[in-house]
């Protein structure tokens, strides 16, 4: 097939064709969504080594696994899952959640519920103290603001990447959101 | 503060951003924030710094070509 068809060619015809051992198919399917598959290896593992290691791993799992890619969910959220399993395989070197979490209550007062939230929006328009704000912020936090909020993933198939109801990834976000703005906070204080 | 609870504003502000509410919770928070000043405020930041997000780190970087040719490398090297 041409070249050029093949860059117009939908994900799921492209699969397909991987799957019969096509790899300029699977060249563009790579091209397509290896930046979604390092950022999100990269919000996990923290490490560009890590994330770079998940990134092949990612795709050669993919390459290998073509034929059993069912269509349930789109091919960027198979891949995302697959790197989801690498990484965390990879050993996540971020501070993980605290067991105990706190309630959504004290986390609002965290982010600046009742003080001086507008400190944190002139924060928020820096874009390197925003990067670090994300980065400093549990893995948990940090892949579904990466899925949700940089990918623009649904939340139905964000829910099942993660295996959680949307229910839960629902919760999870909004508690995400309110640590992100609660490091912005933290971050404006300690400057 | 008659009507709906602060605290259950602040637990509802993700599905009030992501339009996830029916219009009856949405009237129930517009009024609540008519009258709140800090939950007002607060809300304006969450949803700000939100929006701000997507718009600064919203695009992924480009891989730096190292790890784009080591990729492509590794995946010429499978059988």
């Amino acid at each position: 097939m041409p070249a050029q068809q093949s860059k117009d060619e939908p994900d799921a015809e492209l699969i397909v064709r991987s799957s019969a051992g096509d790899r300029q198919a699977f060249e563009v399917l790579v091209s397509r969504h290896e930046q979604a598959v390092y950022r999100l290896a990269r919000a996990i593992t923290r490490t560009n080594e890590d994330a770079e290691d998940v990134l092949q791993e990612t795709f050669l799992s993919a390459f290998r696994a073509a034929e059993g890619y069912r269509g349930t969910a789109s091919v960027r959220t198979w891949l995302l899952t697959i790197a989801r399993h690498a990484a965390i395989r990879y050993g996540v070197r971020a501070a993980r959640l605290p067991t105990a979490d706190v309630s959504t209550e004290d986390l609002g007062l965290e982010a600046g519920w009742g003080s001086d939230p507008e400190t944190i929006v002139i924060r928020a328009q820096r874009e390197q103290l925003l990067k670090d704000a994300l980065e400093s912020l549990p893995f948990q936090d940090r892949e579904i603001l990466v899925l949700r909020e940089l990918e623009g993933i649904s939340g139905d198939e964000v829910a099942q990447l993660l295996g959680v109801s949307r229910t839960a990834m629902k919760s999870r976000l909004h508690r995400a959101r309110l640590r992100l703005l609660a490091k912005l906070k933290k971050e404006h204080a300690n400057a | 503060m008659a009507g709906i609870s602060c605290f259950r504003v602040l637990d509802k502000l993700s599905d009030y951003l992501d339009g996830a509410l029916d219009p009856d919770e949405v009237s129930q928070i517009n009024e609540h924030v008519t009258a709140c000043d800090e939950c007002r405020r607060f809300g304006a930041a969450f949803s700000e710094v939100i929006q701000r997000l997507r718009e600064h780190l919203g695009e992924a970087e480009p891989l730096d070509s190292h790890v784009r040719q080591r990729l492509r490398a590794r995946l010429r090297a499978v059988g």
